[in-house]
């Protein structure tokens, strides 16, 4: 065996020295290949995941804001519904009323009318009755006293007659 | 029986300031570095923010686990040490799992983490300092009284020095154990097999199997456990020196 080995504890300024400078570049390394672009990569996703919970809660806030301007229309929707039904019924109402009273009122009008023919009627059967009876019993005392009486002379005594009657 | 345990081979000497070696230590390094780079690129090569590979996957699961244990350790305005905490803990886990391949592991030389260890304790004095200014910094060299000095002063160089032994020492102890269990198995081997005829007699039969099951322990499980105890070490120690000093 002529390899030649160091002491199993050797010191040399010069390998500690190289020791430390090992260790340095390796620290360097490490920074500039592995911890670097991995906390680089990380803070990328971070803000990504950031961006996406913020995009997220913005559309949320916006899905309850149309909720909410939908279920407004739905209860107002409810309450103009009511509203037509309500006016539809009070303008029906009205209607029925002034139709109702229309029929009320052609119908006394009628009825009115009715009593005054029947009452006009009435009167002129009345009146045909008497001039008939007045000429039926002209025509009788003629016969009787076969002489013509003159009208105007005996008007007096067919009156009395008929009132008689 | 000759069982001799070396420290790293050297290769050759670099001939200023008297010869530097140039040792397996420096190569393996290297090495490990190339290979923790070339992983790191190809793993956060085309990164998606919407990840469609299981690499991407297991390179965000690295670095979440690493930023993690520093915000869990040192706190969130630490994160500027996750980079150094990710790098102790590779370079030391590679390194010492070189061992498994039959290669020389950088961290069973000193020179290693007692350099990494210098680092990190250029890095506490610097946040003592910057916490607590310099004279606050001396100052508390003499807590509780002055005749603590001293002692304080033993237990700040302890800090880098227990550091360095302790990993040292745990890698160390892995191979010098395999060494011992190898050679006496190869002993033991020679004594039960020795009679068979020729060639036989000389396979070390024993030597199959029972130093993988060291293995495990020595070289993959206490591997992986240093480098994350160095890597807590540097965190707690950091994080406690830029606590300011409660009077």
């Amino acid at each position: 065996m002529n390899r030649e080995y160091l002491e199993l504890i050797s010191l040399d300024v010069w390998h500690i020295a190289a020791a430390i400078l090992n260790l340095l570049i390796l620290v360097w390394i490490m920074k500039k290949f592995l911890i670097g672009p991995v906390q680089k990569i990380l803070a990328e996703r971070q803000s990504q995941v950031d961006t996406l919970y913020s995009n997220a809660e913005t559309a949320k806030n916006a899905a309850e804001a149309d909720r909410a301007v939908y279920e407004e229309k739905m209860a107002n929707a409810d309450k103009e519904a009511e509203e037509v039904v309500r006016r539809a019924t009070v303008r029906a109402d009205k209607i029925s009323d002034e139709i109702l009273a229309e029929a009320n009122r052609k119908a006394a009008e009628k009825l009115r009318k009715a009593d005054a023919d029947i009452e006009q009627e009435k009167k002129k059967a009345i009146n045909e009755i008497k001039d008939e009876i007045s000429g039926m019993s002209m025509d009788i005392a003629e016969a009787v006293v076969c002489r013509e009486i003159k009208a105007s002379d005996h008007e007096k005594l067919i009156d009395t007659f008929i009132d008689s009657l | 029986m000759d069982i001799s345990i070396n420290g790293a081979r050297v290769y050759f000497e670099i001939p200023v300031f008297g010869g530097i070696p140039v040792t397996a230590t420096q190569v393996n390094s290297i090495l490990v570095i190339l290979l923790i780079t070339s992983l790191c690129i190809w793993l956060t090569h085309d990164l998606k923010v919407r990840p469609t590979t299981k690499r991407q996957i297991v390179a965000e699961w690295l670095v979440e686990k690493v930023t993690g244990l520093v915000d869990s350790n040192m706190g969130v305005q630490f994160r500027s040490f996750v980079p150094l905490v990710a790098a102790i803990l590779s370079l030391s886990a590679c390194s010492s799992l070189l061992a498994l391949l039959g290669m020389y592991a950088p961290t069973a030389d000193l020179n290693t983490v007692l350099g990494w260890a210098l680092l990190v304790f250029a890095l506490i004095t610097y946040y003592k300092i910057k916490t607590n200014g310099f004279g606050g910094y001396l100052k508390s060299f003499t807590t509780p009284i002055v005749v603590f000095t001293p002692f304080n002063i033993l237990g700040e160089i302890s800090t880098p020095v227990s550091m360095a032994f302790r990993h040292f020492g745990n890698v160390v102890s892995g191979s010098v154990i395999s060494a011992l269990v190898y050679a006496a198995l190869a002993a033991l081997s020679n004594l039960v097999f020795g009679w068979l005829p020729g060639l036989l007699g000389k396979i070390p039969f024993l030597q199959v199997g029972i130093p993988a099951v060291l293995s495990v322990y020595f070289d993959v499980f206490s591997s992986c456990i240093q480098a994350f105890i160095f890597a807590m070490l540097t965190m707690l120690y950091i994080a406690s020196a830029a606590t300011p000093e409660e009077e």
